[in-house]
């Protein structure tokens, strides 16, 4: 049983709720838009939009208010992180066909990884030396 | 990027590393490197906190290879990042002549 499964179903043994990613969904920031994503980490207190490029009548739905303020009309959805968590949002149609599966993880800051260990080397000194550290 | 050293075979180099992201700002590590003679004779003496180590010369002259590697993935994942070099020891130079006298003899008459 998924997720979507254990929203949606009464009876999720005999439920199964499809997935179709066909939709492209875009996320923009005051100074980015990023193409087509389907999860993503973001600080707490940051705003953003996302923009589903699929015609037709749809529904938006974030299953954690704590962590996602969203409103959303038409294919446009405005989000701002407001809690540490997980949220997951849907776009679906009006018979509960799940469209779009994003996955949105709010952050205290995100760590950018290490790129180079940065090794150096000291002067050789005698090996009978003290090592020091 | 490689980090050739050179010593002689009297002596013994302290490596230390000091990640950075991309742009150059310190970064973390997931967990303790690992240092280690891929090849050769030297030996390695790693820190009690991981972040160097003393690469040891052998007693005669050659070379061996070092490398370092660390997880930069902080989260579930394994994302590895190493670095290494050649490291060249050679018998020393003298330093000193030595120069002894023996107690004085007689000339051959």
């Amino acid at each position: 049983m998924n997720v979507l499964s254990k929203i949606f179903c009464k009876k999720p043994i005999r439920c199964e709720v499809p997935v179709i990613n066909i939709m492209q969904v875009d996320v923009t920031f005051p100074y980015a838009k990023i193409f087509d994503i389907h999860r993503g980490e973001i600080v707490l207190g940051q705003k953003f939009s996302l923009l589903a490029n699929f015609e037709g009548e749809k529904k938006w739905f974030a299953d954690n208010d704590k962590v996602l303020a969203l409103d959303a009309e038409g294919n446009k959805a405005e989000l701002e992180a407001t809690g540490i968590g997980t949220s997951l949002i849907l776009i679906m149609t009006p018979q509960l066909r799940v469209l779009k599966k994003i996955t949105i993880k709010v952050v205290d800051a995100i760590i950018e990884p290490a790129k180079e260990l940065g090794v150096t080397a000291d002067i050789p000194v005698p090996k009978n030396e003290e090592r020091s550290l | 990027m490689p980090l050739d050293i050179v010593s002689t075979t009297e002596e013994m180099v302290h490596l230390k590393i000091a990640p950075v992201t991309s742009t150059g700002k310190p970064a973390l590590l997931d967990g303790l490197p690992t240092w280690a003679i891929t090849t050769g004779g030297a030996t390695i003496v790693v820190d009690a906190d991981g972040m160097g180590a003393f690469v040891v010369s052998e007693d005669i002259g050659g070379s061996s290879t070092w490398s370092v590697s660390a997880d930069a993935d902080l989260g579930a994942g394994v994302s590895t990042i190493s670095d290494g070099g050649v490291y060249s020891y050679a018998s020393p130079q003298a330093a000193a002549l030595g120069i002894t006298a023996d107690a004085p003899v007689p000339k051959v008459a």
